[in-house]
């Protein structure tokens, strides 16, 4: 595999963490399935969201201060935004 | 996710969690002290009424390191830190299954550099507890292209494979990223690095025996 084009792609194209992993955990030994219900979603979804103002109220009673978003920032200079893979 | 400051001023990361393993693993290994120990600091666990949020320690993505600060040559010790973040987790009966470069976070505060920068992992919602090596699961799990070929592809049929061989196999496509990219040069044996990214997951040796091999040197 060539390293050096994987790091370019890497740096270019936000690739998010997929799983379609099911309830089956197995070990060699037991043969039993000791299936989980409810067994994840995706990393990093958002179930609620930090944008909700209730999620943000019991944040900020616990003490956090949310820094702005991106949405927030006025860009001055020209952004480059990265090409969206097909499909 | 969301950067956020504590009252008592830290920087954090701010991620919503579901159900999965992601809480129950990070205090786990967070109660776990030990230099070879690189997972990310949980801060603390927020509960909201519609959902469960975890501060995480902010560090600097490694890819803005990268990109932005000049990796000093302490940098040659990250392939050797990821090496032994893994195997520490490993040890503990994690599987990661999400290893890539955006999962590693680099601490680089100490700008007097009396201390190397220091590799943190991060993300982990996919990860989860196993028995060793002989655990098996079904179905796609990872982010393209740091998966194992045995995991399959996202649109493929569910396949069976062990999580911690398949994070053999993504560790070592990273340490080979690392050294390249980061380090400028390798303490790890070729052979070793090709075994751990061999097409045949029992042929992969274990994360810990490819970081003894550098002690030993």
């Amino acid at each position: 595999m060539e390293l050096s084009r994987i790091a370019d792609e890497v740096a270019k194209h936000p690739y998010n963490p997929l799983t379609s992993r099911g309830q089956k955990r197995k070990h060699a030994d037991d043969g039993d399935d000791d299936a989980a219900p409810g067994d994840p979603a995706p990393g990093g979804s958002t179930l609620g969201s930090l944008e909700d103002q209730s999620v943000q109220e019991s944040l900020n009673k616990a003490g956090y201060e949310l820094e702005p978003t991106d949405s927030m920032l006025v860009p001055i200079t020209p952004v480059r935004t990265p090409l969206l893979l097909a499909g | 996710m969301r950067d956020a400051t504590s009252s008592d001023g830290l920087h954090v990361v701010l991620k919503v969690i579901d159900d999965t393993d992601e809480l129950e693993i990070l205090k786990h290994l967070n109660g776990l002290k030990s230099e070879a120990n690189h997972t990310i600091g949980l801060h603390s666990v927020i509960h909201t009424p519609i959902a469960k949020v975890i501060a995480l320690q902010w560090k600097v993505p490694l890819d803005e390191y990268i990109r932005f600060h000049h990796p000093p040559e302490s940098a040659a010790l990250f392939p050797k830190q990821l090496l032994e973040g893994v195997a520490f987790l490993h040890e503990h009966r994690v599987a990661h299954l999400d290893l890539k470069p955006g999962n590693l976070v680099v601490d680089d505060l100490d700008r007097e550099r009396k201390y190397p920068p220091r590799l943190f992992i991060i993300d982990f919602g996919l990860s989860m507890f196993v028995e060793d090596e002989q655990t098996t699961i079904e179905g796609f799990c990872g982010t393209q292209p740091w998966v194992a070929p045995e995991v399959g592809t996202p649109d493929g049929p569910d396949l069976a494979y062990s999580p911690i061989l398949a994070d053999r196999w993504a560790c070592g496509q990273m340490v080979k990223y690392l050294e390249k990219v980061v380090a400028g040069g390798s303490q790890i044996q070729e052979t070793l690095k090709d075994r751990l990214t061999s097409s045949d997951p029992r042929a992969r040796p274990s994360v810990k025996d490819v970081l003894d091999s550098i002690k030993v040197e």
